[in-house]
């Protein structure tokens, strides 16, 4: 994350859900497997860690899918119930699920908020570079 | 790019929607503009456009949402009925209405397939992503006529006889 963090608020494209972030997240990566190029249709992910507490949901409840996963433990991603768009997910993550959030920062409205710091299984990367501040990945 | 390519097949998480696409893509979009960011969750999606006929789906039957555009006019997503992933998009200002899909080529089994032959809306880009060396980048949207390959622009210039 960038230095001097605001809590920020984000949400789906038809507006239904929204939820807000409270605090600072811990990680952010951009993950380039398989699996996280299927799901978003794109190059890489952009996920925060948080605390589930710490990302409250203003409105709207999410729907909630339990799919297959890189770690046979499964992932349960929360889509808005309306124009399913993806918020955040929780993984298994050694007992942690219900505990924390793996919010998808492209839905946060104001992205300038958050930065990817980490190359995550950067070997499957393909088209597109990422660099955060000071490190090449 | 005219020839299909070898191997592009592609599908959902679950593996209940199955694709095959049997002619190279008119061109690749990545799109980094607010609502791709927000659609997908990340940085940019990567967007092929191909005609609707020649994405054929060999299982399965998606489930489609509209959901608000830029421009208003609404854009059709196609997504698998049990993992809710995103397969291709139609959007509804081209004109061409559901004759061109915008597949996410993320889904196929082999994205490398469909690399980016344009960045568009980096006018929105995050500004920690940096544009591979030499890509052709535009900060909204660009000039298909100059853009495009001759090939494409024939194949287009078919779609839209065909749409009247």
């Amino acid at each position: 994350m960038r230095s001097g963090f605001e809590p920020c608020e984000g949400g789906c494209t038809c507006g239904h859900v929204r939820y807000r972030v409270l605090s600072e997240p811990p990680i952010v990566h951009c993950c380039h497997c398989s699996w996280c190029q299927r799901q978003s249709g794109s190059a890489f992910a952009v996920n925060t860690l948080i605390e589930s507490a710490r990302v409250e949901v203003r409105s709207g409840a999410v729907e909630e899918l339990m799919l297959p996963s890189p770690s046979g433990r499964g992932q349960r991603i929360a889509r808005c119930p309306k124009c399913r768009i993806a918020v955040w997910s929780n993984y298994h993550m050694g007992g942690l699920r219900d505990h924390a959030r793996v919010v998808r920062v492209g839905t946060l409205d104001a992205l300038g908020a958050a930065a990817g710091t980490h190359g995550a299984w950067k070997n499957q990367g393909r088209n597109g570079q990422i660099e955060s501040e000071g490190e090449r990945q | 790019m005219t020839d299909p390519i070898e191997g592009a097949e592609g599908g959902c998480t679950c593996g209940q929607l199955r694709y095959e696409v049997r002619a190279a893509p008119l061109i690749v979009h990545a799109c980094h503009c607010r609502w791709c960011q927000r659609q997908t969750g990340g940085p940019h999606v990567i967007n092929a456009l191909c005609e609707s006929d020649l994405i054929v789906l060999t299982r399965g039957e998606v489930e489609e949402i509209t959901v608000p555009s830029p421009s208003g006019e609404g854009q059709v997503i196609a997504r698998c009925p049990s993992c809710k992933d995103a397969i291709w998009s139609n959007y509804l200002v081209t004109g061409l209405g559901k004759r061109i899909r915008f597949l996410r080529a993320g889904t196929l089994d082999d994205p490398t397939l469909m690399p980016p032959d344009v960045h568009i809306y980096t006018s929105t880009r995050l500004p920690w992503y940096v544009l591979p060396e030499g890509a052709l980048a535009v900060e909204e949207f660009y000039d298909t006529e100059t853009t495009w390959s001759a090939a494409s622009i024939e194949r287009l210039q078919a779609l839209k006889a065909a749409a009247g």
